[in-house]
């Protein structure tokens, strides 16, 4: 028998009290027992009143369920937790950014509780990981790092897959980059703290010893990065990691060769990605691989791809002083159509460098998460 | 007599407590049981019930400012148009526009609208507006951020943020109970939000019409363009009257609940005004009320269903999205909303588990939402500190 507070049968049981409470009332008028007529006065005013009380209970119910003020008993007692398990964000009573008790290394960081994924070992904290993965058309495998959010260990955490972004590094560079003179996962926790998704960071190494610069490109005869960038990488975070496994809840991101790497993956893929972010990225492959593929080299370049009309966001930023990069923002701006989109930074200052990018990863992180929103199971 | 004032609340007390004085001395003469004192004795309870319940209505009214006056509540409690017989063939569609990141060409502007002021306190002025292209008059809230008369500021445009209270209300209702001038100044203050212009405006008009924000099938010599009213005449007529900024990047709207939709409405149709929306509570499919303009096999009344645009003709617009899977009044639609929107709508969504469909549980989100405004749309972005 469920009597919640906007259950049919609460309803009616109340309705049904207060048509009958002035019948009650009259009845038991005569009935009040008592020695003097201030007591037996006082007796029939109480009923007069709980009569009324009964009324507007009533009416309040009748309310409640047309406007759905409050959704359950809990709801009115103020029973319910602000900060239940699918919460998003418990509303801070400030707008103020705050220090983030997550950040690596704080004292007061959550301890890791997953166990380390098999296959994996941990690199230089509790919380971020590296295996190596096999690429096809090689026999040498790549390094890809993982790090998760402080949010992926908490219990209330436990049955939300988490979004994830793919970083890539520059040429010549290296994934861990991003760890320390990019400084991702601070950053990721300063954004988080102002409203950004928690996302899970991928970083794989785009780079091949002895191959030629292949711009994260599947050539012929080489090895082939892109499928290993998309499909060998994807496989194995989804198959260790609690991460979504929809093009909903992946985006990509880097910084100099990386950036047109994200840009030009995204666009490629918009069955695999979201969003792309391009940080100081080109427009089109210049490697000396691509030399003797002309075609391959015009398929590769951005406003070609911008031609098929991929339904991802893309947003691209960089330094007037940089001149390739920020000539690639206008291409990217002048080829985009419905229902790419596309949203440019061109900044003043600042140059190809990871000081400047690091400082804009948290606006990264938050565009990022407008595209992927936090949402709960 | 005001429905809002404390006259009402203090008449119909005493007549409550009269009538509670007057059971209490006729009831000795109705003690016989017969047909005709039984009778008279339930006619009183029931008379003092109905008065108490008038009074318990009047404090709530009082409290969350639903009805302003008679022609408000009469308006809302009557039917305010059937639906059209002829279910009409759309002629046309609008051209798809090129859109390129975020540069939409605008449209003409509108005739100017006429003003009138009808109420100014220490903060807000409220004017009743007639719209120059929808020939709809409503009332329209104005703040005005501090700084905005100092001589040094006399050439500084700002942003606007354009909102609609929930269906009923009046159009102060809103402002009052978000304390949306202090949250603006305070994030101003904070350099979390550049200095906005806000401006209120009331979409249930004529009084008590629960008229959807939609535009009804008679054009403007019916009287029912609210939408384009809220769209397109009070945006030209703020940016003639104040001095704001004209880029759809700093224009954006919104709400909480049924004001959510209007929202929604305005900047999801006329993302070449509007760069972004805020919805609280809201929904995505029009909830005709007391005023059916459209049959419903009505293919006009289409626009309405924004999940489906969502999924299909996306508008190149930021949302930030709050809702409680409780909430029977809006999530039902909101998170189909949330799952159909792609790019180039951007959503930025928060559900919650628990909670239903009031103010306190939504005004703690409205600083988060703004805040998020200062960093997605570019003229709400605050100035360095």
């Amino acid at each position: 028998m469920d009597l919640g507070l906007t259950s049919g049968l609460f309803a009616t049981v109340v309705v049904a009290l207060a048509i009958l409470a002035p019948v009650l009332v009259v009845i038991a008028w005569r009935r009040v027992r008592g020695r003097s007529a201030a007591l037996r006065s006082a007796q029939r005013w109480a009923l007069v009143l709980l009569s009324q009380a009964v009324a507007v209970v009533a009416v309040l119910v009748l309310i409640n369920n047309e406007f759905g003020l409050y959704s359950s008993w809990d709801d009115l007692l103020g029973r319910t937790s602000t900060a239940s398990a699918t919460d998003v964000l418990v509303p801070p009573t400030t707008a103020a950014r705050g220090t983030h008790p997550s950040a690596p290394g704080a004292a007061t960081a959550l301890p890791w509780n997953s166990g380390v994924p098999k296959g994996f070992s941990t690199y230089d904290s509790a919380s971020t990981f590296v295996a190596e993965v096999r690429v096809p058309g090689t026999s040498a495998p790549l390094k890809v790092y993982v790090s998760v959010p402080p949010e992926y260990g908490r219990p209330e955490f436990a049955r939300v897959d988490f979004p994830v972004v793919e970083l890539f590094h520059g040429y010549p560079g290296s994934p861990t980059t991003w760890f320390h003179a990019m400084d991702v996962r601070a950053k990721l926790a300063d954004a988080v703290a102002a409203g950004a998704t928690p996302f899970v960071l991928v970083v794989p190494q785009i780079s091949v010893a002895g191959a030629p610069d292949l711009e994260c490109t599947d050539l012929p005869g080489q090895p082939q990065v892109a499928t290993f960038l998309t499909t060998e990488v994807r496989s194995v975070i989804t198959t260790h990691f609690r991460v979504r496994a929809d093009r909903a809840g992946w985006a990509a991101m880097g910084y100099s060769e990386g950036g047109y790497c994200a840009a030009q993956l995204v666009l490629r893929h918009p069955e695999l990605f979201a969003a792309g972010v391009d940080l100081s990225g080109y427009d089109a492959p210049e490697s000396s691989a691509f030399d003797t593929l002309p075609l391959l080299k015009q398929a590769g370049s951005l406003a070609t791809l911008l031609r098929s009309a991929p339904a991802v966001a893309i947003f691209a930023s960089a330094s007037r002083q940089d001149q390739q990069s920020s000539g690639s923002l206008t291409s990217l701006r002048r080829g985009a159509r419905p229902p790419t989109s596309v949203t440019t930074q061109l900044f003043a200052q600042g140059g190809h460098n990871t000081a400047d990018w690091s400082a804009g990863l948290p606006a990264s992180f938050i565009w990022l998460s407008h595209q992927i929103p936090r949402v709960g199971p | 007599m005001s429905l809002l004032g404390t006259k009402l609340l203090v008449l119909l007390a005493v007549l409550a407590v009269a009538a509670m004085v007057v059971t209490v001395l006729l009831w000795p003469r109705l003690a016989r049981t017969a047909f005709w004192t039984v009778l008279g004795r339930l006619g009183l309870i029931t008379l003092v019930n109905a008065l108490v319940l008038l009074l318990a209505l009047a404090v709530v009214n009082h409290q969350f400012q639903f009805f302003g006056d008679w022609s408000d509540l009469i308006g809302a409690t009557t039917t305010q148009g059937t639906t059209a017989a002829a279910v009409a063939t759309v002629t046309g569609g609008s051209p798809h526009k090129a859109v390129v990141a975020t540069v939409i060409p605008q449209q003409p502007p509108p005739p100017p609208s006429t003003v009138v002021v009808v109420a100014q306190d220490s903060i807000s002025t409220t004017y009743a507006v007639t719209g120059g292209a929808s020939k709809v008059t409503s009332d329209v809230q104005v703040f005005l951020p501090t700084g905005y008369s100092d001589p040094a500021a006399a050439t500084h445009r700002y942003p606007v943020l354009e909102g609609f209270g929930g269906y009923p209300s009046v159009v102060t209702s809103t402002s009052k109970a978000y304390d949306l001038a202090a949250q603006l100044g305070s994030l101003a203050d904070q350099h979390a939000l550049a200095p906005t212009i806000a401006v209120m405006a009331q979409p249930w008009t004529p009084a008590g019409r629960d008229t959807e924000c939609a535009n009804g099938p008679g054009g403007a010599s019916a009287g029912d363009q609210v939408e384009t009213w809220i769209s397109v005449d009070i945006p030209a007529w703020v940016r003639s009257t104040f001095r704001t900024r004209t880029d759809r990047g700093s224009w954006a709207t919104w709400g909480p609940s049924a004001g959510a939709w209007c929202a929604a409405v305005a900047a999801m149709l006329h993302p070449d005004t509007f760069g972004a929306f805020i919805c609280i509570g809201g929904y995505f499919r029009v909830e005709w009320g007391n005023w059916q303009p459209y049959a419903p096999t009505d293919v006009r009344a289409a626009r309405y269903d924004l999940v489906a645009r969502a999924g299909t003709d996306p508008p190149p617009v930021a949302a930030w999205i709050y809702t409680s899977k409780q909430d029977s009044q809006s999530a039902p639609t909101t998170l189909p909303f949330i799952a159909a929107a792609r790019a180039p709508l951007a959503v930025s969504a928060h559900v919650v588990t628990t909670g239903g469909h009031r103010t306190p549980l939504w005004k703690p989100w409205l600083p988060v939402a703004l805040t998020w405004l200062g960093t997605v749309s570019p003229g709400f972005a605050p100035a360095r500190p």
